[in-house]
């Protein structure tokens, strides 16, 4: 096996290789802060890099497996997070300028729990500033500089994990965790190709998180499969004393023929190579699963809802940096000036968008009753070109219906993985989602597609 | 009104799309949902709006004009966005709570 090819095994793969001491943690630990160091910045992908803390776990993850002792699957294995993350030992900049040398001294509960279980925290990677809460309209939205596709690197890595997604992609990292309000890990995870579970909403633990809207924040894995995803995502869950929303709950089991519909009108004004992919994906899924026909999204305010909710938790959780006037120092032209509108949004509005929101579960929950999962495709295109208004990047490809904001409004879960490619040799994607605390459903869904396709093992060229 | 339509006009409505031309756009939207819908160029600001649009001056005194007429633009679609969630105070019923997570004790 070669180094690149250790750099693009999936954890599962490194678990095993690990368990056969074909390699050491310290080893994988330096190949990936090597990588890290070296490609990071090509993507825009790299904050802090952490590499004493990194040697320190690693060392002590290869000390407890000589000795017997593995604490989990992902024992030894290096991993990044989202800077929106408070680690005690480099700063937390929230991918923003007035926060670059924020520092906490407490790791996040998502990070302590990871640790506990003998991962290898060596990264700190880049984001869109305060995740997209001041409606950025560009991809020149971080401190860091705009986050750029493993795939080709004059196109977007999405956000607002755009770090976490890159560096899957290119094989700089094990796996990462990202976080997703209305978007953030899906979105990320089409754009580079790798695949990304959003959890249900309380299913982890956002002590430590940065909050944009306490109400709709989620934290989750981004990796090179979907049972990687599965693997970290059974470490992180959990109820937390620090997060009074955090749950804990079984994992379903999952039927042997899951019973899958098509959302209705998903596939119009698509992109002519996410049409085709998702219908071949369809095709793919029908050989074992049940594929029920279309279910139509509920009528229903669902963007008006994210927008009320999300503008006025924003405004709340960043009031300070709004009214010191220090917005000016965003990266965004729109982020300058976007917090202000929020901060004179009626209290009545933000409250019947809560008020919406429970009609609204009761809506989906009807509007899925006797299915296991629905499919649609992630985004309508591929990735959005750097440097033009991402309103003006696609105007041909709209896309149809999506369940993304109305999954995130209902805090229901939902894995986006790569289902072949299109223009400019960038990957297309496709969504799962399933029931709330069903990640188990869209997780088996999305790692028997991949156990049938290679779209996830296919890598980009990296410099 | 198709879905599809009507899922434009709700997002379109709301905060969740003033970039949305694309899909990915919408979903991408911790970045786009809290934008506000700006009012139509053609259509200026209205005065509450500006007044408080203006306001926002004592926390930044170097906004320029433009950034007063776009805030107050984005607070305008911020009103009428909240104008779907119950139109004419009709569609949500006296009884219908908000989701909310109260923990009077743990």
């Amino acid at each position: 096996m070669t180094r690149e090819d250790l750099a693009f095994a999936d954890c599962v793969e490194l678990a095993s290789l690990l368990a056969r001491k074909a390699v050491s943690s310290v080893e994988l630990t330096q190949l990936y802060l090597d990588r890290l160091q070296k490609f990071g910045p090509h993507y825009g992908a790299l904050v802090t890099l952490m590499p004493e803390r990194a040697l320190r776990e690693a060392k002590r993850a290869d000390r407890e497996r000589a000795r017997g002792t593995v604490r989990s699957k992902l024992h030894g294995i290096p991993y990044g997070v989202k800077d929106l993350l408070a680690t005690k030992d480099a700063p937390t900049t929230w991918g923003a300028a007035p926060f670059r040398n924020q520092h906490f001294d407490y790791d996040a509960t998502v990070v302590r729990t990871l640790g506990n279980a003998g991962a290898v925290l060596i990264a700190k990677l880049a984001m869109v500033e305060l995740a997209g809460g001041f409606g950025y309209n560009d991809a020149d939205a971080s401190f860091t500089g705009p986050g750029r596709t493993p795939w080709n690197r004059n196109f977007w890595s999405g956000g607002s994990s755009s770090g976490p997604g890159a560096a899957v992609s290119a094989g700089l990292i094990g796996f990462a965790i990202g976080s997703e309000t209305d978007g953030s890990i899906v979105i990320p995870a089409a754009s580079c190709g790798v695949t990304g579970l959003r959890p249900t909403y309380g299913r982890v633990s956002r002590h430590g998180a940065m909050a944009l809207s306490w109400s709709m924040d989620k934290l989750g894995p981004l990796a090179r499969s979907a049972r990687d995803t599965d693997l970290v995502l059974r470490i992180i869950a959990g109820e937390d004393p620090n997060d009074p929303t955090s749950v804990t709950r079984p994992f379903v089991p999952v039927r042997s023929r899951p019973r899958i519909a098509i959302l209705k009108d998903a596939r119009n004004k698509l992109m002519p190579a996410v049409l085709k992919n998702l219908n071949r994906s369809i095709e793919e899924i029908a050989t074992f699963a049940t594929i029920i026909g279309e279910r139509a999204l509920p009528k229903a305010p669902w963007g008006a809802v994210a927008g009320a909710v999300i503008n006025g938790e924003a405004a709340a959780a960043f009031q300070d940096l709004i009214e010191s006037g220090r917005a000016r120092e965003l990266q965004s032209v729109d982020d300058r000036v976007g917090g202000y509108p929020s901060l004179a949004l009626r209290a009545v509005d933000y409250i019947n968008g809560q008020r919406q929101r429970t009609i609204m579960m009761k809506l989906l929950e009807t509007a899925f009753a006797d299915v296991d999962a629905v499919v649609w495709p992630t985004m309508s295109t591929v990735a959005l070109p750097i440097g033009m208004p991402f309103d003006k990047s696609y105007p041909k490809y709209p896309g149809g219906a999506d369940l993304t904001t109305p999954g995130n409004v209902c805090g229901w879960p939902a894995i986006a993985l790569p289902n072949g490619f299109g223009e400019n040799g960038l990957p297309t994607s496709l969504s799962i989602m399933s029931k709330p605390f069903a990640e188990s459903v869209a997780v088996d869904v999305a790692t028997r597609y991949q156990a049938r396709t290679d779209y996830h093992r296919r890598r980009p060229k990296v410099p | 009104m198709s879905s599809r339509r009507l899922f434009l006009r709700t997002t379109l409505a709301s905060g969740a799309s003033l970039l949305l031309a694309t899909k990915a756009q919408a979903q991408t939207s911790p970045a786009a949902a809290p934008a506000s819908t700006p009012t139509p160029a053609s259509k200026p600001p209205s005065a509450v709006a500006l007044a408080q649009a203006n306001d926002m001056r004592r926390y930044d005194p170097k906004l320029t004009d433009a950034d007063i007429a776009n805030i107050a633009g984005q607070i305008d679609g911020n009103l009428k966005s909240g104008a779907r969630l119950n139109p004419r105070g009709k569609r949500l019923k006296n009884s219908d709570e908000p989701v909310t997570t109260i923990h009077p004790c743990r």
